[in-house]
């Protein structure tokens, strides 16, 4: 006989009801009669009702993909963290972009680490060539076989050749690998006079006389030895890193003067550079007073910032202090690590961001030619950069839209007590924004960007050739990353690559400017800029959906200019200044 | 009629929820769990204690507890660590605000901002009367970068609690930093009028001037601050700056040298003695070594015991052992001070600064040759070191040697541009020699890296002029 429905949910109920006092008894659904926790929540959901929210950006498909893996980029850095809390050990790896057998895509230099005291071994810095669909270690091929501790990384063709050669910033003699233009190298900074022995990091080339050779400009950090090493600890009473202000012994950085003959002569007294001291990091090129002469801005970490102003006559004004750069609004003399410049406000005028560390925002500083205000909180940096130590940096279109993104990566100097799972304990998350009414908001969410990593260098570049920026970063004591750009919508874009002379190589210190209708869209041939990086000799222009460039007219580090007119877009237009009608001087 | 089977049923539906609505569980786990009793303290591998703590259970602790979670112990400090353990265990056992009061603070100093944030807004319903715990949740904020949060609960401790001056420095410094000039204004404006010989009110008001583009109106500001604390970093550096801007370089650049000999702060913790209140709470290492700072130069038994203190925490700390090996020094108590500097040496062998120090101690305990012996070891290991060449210079300087002394202390102000004593001491040595040409030049090099040295000025107007 069947039975009514009504017994079987009374027998049904009666069975939930069993299970729910089971579990009643076990204390299950216990919780304590005060949850502080809860009210804080509740409290704080009312007052951060009124915080902006930082996710305002439709959700997409990841922006970057990590590709290096897959793409035979196998590097992990060896910080050397063996339990003795050495400056050195946290501050590299540097890493760099590169075309150096001229194949038309961009090969990969990473700087090695290892031993700081000589107890333990050195890692040799890699070079990996693009052979298009994957990336080839040819480091002991090449003899490019420079070991570490190494941080910055400059690549250009100094000795006019038509080769790009590699700069390399160590702790110790730094290094100069001189392209043979067959896929070989050959080390000579001590021969060509650019070893020097301090605690060499950030680096570029620039012609800061117009001669048309390429000088360097290298940055020295803290005149560091082991003696000089002190014990410091966290809050919590734990052995640490110590900041740089402890050792105090900022250096002078060093400028090196190209003689024209594969040369190089020491002219920091001489042109004024030896003058000042600081804990040297980023370093940034730039015309900034649009004077015709490269001047440069030096992040020091936690001494002023310098801001070489280029006297025309082979010498340098320290111009920080009178031009506001110095410190930040508050007076404060941050712990500026990688630097980068771009025309934020589209005023024509390169102005100039800087990374911090944790508790600190990134410093942006807005070129107003006689002086760079502080608009750091206005530009929204206030709103995600106060938790992050960042270290590298790239400020670019990453979908053409035509305007400008920033990519920052962020690793601790001073140890997480709670790191992530398997992370390390220095890990902080990798950040995206974008430049939204004239403020840079986090989109990192949405993004679809999880990497924790100790991140440092930061390079950016087209290694594709596919018309959008890639990155290449670098972890301390981790693996490299290859960020390939996962764009794919219809927006124009436009490369060049911009040479000189009949040796063609880069024109760096150029000065790109694109004009579509009444919009202006400035670039500078620059490769070195963020954190120890080296990135693409060519500059890269978002252009929305532009279906033509109405003009692109180029300044030439000579002095000389360019125009094109009516250039079509998607395309890598390469222009060689001695092939180009030069404009009438007004 | 209804069945014996549902009859059943439905007194085990009744009853059962019943029992789940209005019974306590039978198995209760949410007994607190006695984490002092878990804290085990080990030796640690610089030889200090630690402390040991199981991370899970410390989680799931503070979590059923309601409480914010805890930072990872394994390895720490166990002094705080047992500080913020009593305070939970006081919590769980009482639900007494003040125990949750002691855990925020005792965050707060451990700078971790965000357990205390969430300690301090409990609070605000907790124990709504003390609007201590407002305003803490307004410095967290600020300390976590939530600005619009910190004004919100700043402006609120206001209501009932109008005197902390510091309250108004923090508003004005966060709405200077969201370009609401008036309000950072009348903020500072506030500090200023409640404690107007402090240089902080007068750096702000000269900030949002600046802000302003007034910048002859921001120099007098700063010039108030520089009077109002001479030795505040902050407000030389402001000054400098305002007066580049109105074209009083070599003004600017002296200013500039007098910033940079200051001693530099961090944070806000000098200007607010509530957050100094979390760290005596917490007992902090950093605690002490501020007391140690505050001791020096002023009470050398103090800062002894305060060193002493701490290297009970961490009895390998090279650097605290020199300052407590400085502090018997001075006493004369040389034996004392050549220990600890012995064994400092032991940890660290290739230490300049000790090595350094151990020449010093050396030398004023009569051991010459050991002295310039120790000063040799130093060289030998790093050749730039300018306070290697400073204490040779001076030793040969105490021993008349003054040709000798001339070259050493000549290398340091080569290596080390704000040597001042070094310079001073060659200045001496010229003096000796009638080389007034030479003396004037250290003394216009001392007079631009301290301006109000009183020496230097009153010795460059009287010297002979050639």
């Amino acid at each position: 006989m069947r039975r009514p429905i009504f017994s079987h949910i009374l027998t049904f109920l009666a069975l939930v009801t069993v299970i729910f006092v089971v579990l009643k008894a076990l204390g299950v659904f216990h919780k304590p009669l005060l949850s502080a926790s809860e009210i804080a929540d509740k409290v704080l959901r009312k007052y951060a009702a009124n915080e902006e929210s930082n996710q305002s950006i439709e959700k997409l498909k990841p922006l970057f993909t990590d590709v290096a893996g897959d793409m035979g980029l196998q590097f992990t850095h060896d910080n050397a963290a063996r339990g003795n809390f050495y400056l050195p050990e946290e501050m590299g790896p540097g890493a760099g972009f590169l075309d150096y057998d001229n194949d038309g895509d961009l090969d990969i230099f990473i700087a090695g680490g290892g031993t700081i005291d000589g107890v333990g071994p050195y890692q040799t810095c890699r070079l990996f060539r693009n052979d298009g669909e994957m990336f080839v270690d040819v480091t002991d091929a090449a003899n490019a076989t420079v070991t570490g501790p190494a941080y910055g990384i400059a690549c250009a063709d100094f000795d006019n050749d038509g080769d790009v050669d590699i700069f390399i910033s160590r702790l110790g003699p730094n290094a100069m690998l001189l392209n043979d233009g067959n896929g070989g190298f050959v080390e000579v900074a001590q021969e060509i006079g650019v070893a020097n022995t301090g605690f060499g990091a950030g680096a570029a080339f620039l012609d800061y006389d117009r001669d048309g050779n390429l000088d360097l400009y290298v940055t020295n950090y803290v005149s560091w030895t082991v003696g000089r090493e002190t014990p410091c600890y966290t809050l919590l009473g734990v052995r640490d890193y110590c900041n740089p202000q402890v050792y105090n012994a900022p250096s002078h950085d060093n400028l090196y003067r190209n003689n024209g003959d594969g040369t190089f002569e020491d002219v920091s007294e001489s042109a004024g550079i030896a003058a000042e001291l600081g804990n040297g990091l980023g370093v940034l090129v730039s015309d900034f007073n649009n004077d015709g002469w490269p001047d440069i801005y030096v992040a020091n970490d936690q001494t002023p910032a310098f801001y070489w102003i280029n006297q025309g006559d082979g010498t340098f004004e320290n111009g920080a202090q009178f031009a506001g750069c110095a410190y930040d609004a508050g007076g404060v003399a941050i712990a500026g690590m990688g630097t980068a410049g771009e025309d934020l406000d589209k005023d024509g005028d390169i102005d100039i961001v800087v990374t911090n560390i944790r508790e600190q925002m990134n410093l942006v500083l807005r070129n107003d030619q006689e002086y760079f205000q502080d608009v750091s909180s206005l530009m929204g940096m206030s709103k995600w950069s106060v938790p992050s130590t960042t270290f590298g940096l790239a400020i670019f279109d990453q979908d053409n839209d035509g305007n400008l993104d920033g990519y920052f990566v962020n690793g601790k100097v001073n140890l997480d007590t709670d790191p992530k799972p398997g992370a390390s304990p220095y890990a902080q998350p990798n950040q995206f924004v974008r430049l939204v009414d004239a403020k840079f908001v986090d989109a990192t969410k949405a993004s679809g960007i999880a990497f924790n990593n100790v991140g440092r260098a930061l390079a950016k570049g087209d290694f594709d050739n596919d018309g959008d920026i890639d990155l290449l970063v670098t972890n301390n004591g981790g693996p490299v990353r290859l960020l390939r750009n996962n764009t794919s919508n219809e927006n124009a874009w436009l490369m060049i690559d911009a040479r000189l002379g009949l040796d063609r190589r880069s024109a760096i210190g150029a000065r790109v400017i694109v004009t579509i209708g009444d919009k202006n869209y400035i670039r500078e041939i620059r490769p070195q800029q963020s954190y120890l990086s080296s990135g693409d000799h060519r500059v890269h222009f978002g252009l929305n959906d532009a279906e033509i460039v109405d003009r692109v007219v180029v300044h030439w580090p000579n002095g000389q200019q360019t125009t094109l007119i009516n250039q079509d877009v998607n395309q890598l237009l390469t222009l060689h200044q001695d092939q180009l009608p030069m404009d009438e001087k007004p | 009629m209804m069945s014996a089977r549902n009859l059943i049923a439905v007194v085990i539906i009744l009853s059962g929820w019943g029992y789940f609505i209005f019974g306590s569980p039978i198995i209760r786990d949410d007994e607190p769990i006695d984490l002092l009793n878990e804290l085990i303290i080990q030796t640690g591998p610089n030889g200090g204690p630690i402390a040991k703590l199981d991370r899970e259970l410390c989680k799931s602790a503070f979590k059923k507890a309601g409480l914010p979670e805890p930072p990872n112990f394994g390895g720490a400090d166990p002094v705080p660590v047992r500080k913020l353990l009593e305070a939970y265990t006081s919590w769980v056992t009482t639900h007494n605000p003040k125990a949750l009061a002691d855990m925020g603070m005792i965050f707060q100093a451990l700078e971790e901002h965000e357990p205390a944030l969430q300690c301090f807004a409990a609070l605000l319903e907790l124990d709504p009367s003390n609007t201590l715990w407002r305003y803490f949740a307004g410095t967290e904020s600020q300390a976590l970068g939530m600005e619009e949060a910190a004004i919100s609960f700043l402006e609120q401790t206001l209501n009932d609690d109008k005197d902390y001056a510091t309250t108004y420095a923090r508003l004005g410094s966060l709405y200077l930093a969201d370009n609401d000039l008036d309000k950072a204004e009348s903020n500072y404006e506030k500090y200023r009028q409640m404690l107007p010989n402090q240089s902080l009110s007068y750096i702000g008001l000269g900030r949002v001037e600046m802000a302003r583009d007034n910048t002859v109106a921001a120099e007098w500001f700063f010039r108030q601050a520089v009077e109002a604390t001479t030795n505040d970093y902050m407000a030389y550096r402001m000054l400098s700056r305002a007066l580049s801007r109105n074209s009083k370089a070599d003004e600017a650049r002296t200013i500039s040298l007098i910033a940079d000999r200051q001693p530099q702060y961090r944070g806000w913790l000098v200007f607010d003695s509530r957050l100094m209140d979390s760290h005596a709470l917490a007992q902090t290492q950093r605690y002490l070594e501020n007391q140690m700072r505050l001791a020096q130069g002023d009470d050398v038994k103090k800062l002894i015991a305060l060193g002493e203190q701490l290297l009970e925490r961490r009895p390998s700390d090279s650097n605290t052992m020199g300052l407590v090996a400085e502090g018997y020094a001075t006493l004369n108590k040389f034996d004392k001070a050549q220990k600890l500097v012995d064994h400092s040496l032991e940890l660290a062998p290739d230490s300049l600064r000790i090595l350094c120090l151990r020449a010093r101690i050396l030398f004023f305990s009569g051991n010459i040759d050991e002295a310039y012996k120790a000063l040799g070891d130093a060289l030998a290991l790093d050749n730039k070191f300018a306070n290697a060449y400073e204490l040779r210079g001076s030793f040969m300087y105490n021993q008349s040697r003054f040709a000798e002394a001339r070259v050493a202390l000549e290398k340091c102000v080569e290596l080390d541009p704000i040597a001042m004593d070094a310079r001073m001491v060659l200045v001496d040595i010229l003096l000796r020699n009638n080389e007034f040409a030479q003396a004037r030049k250290y003394l216009r090099q001392i007079q631009q890296i301290d301006p109000n040295n009183f020496t230097a000025n009153r010795l460059l107007q009287s010297l002979p002029q050639n």
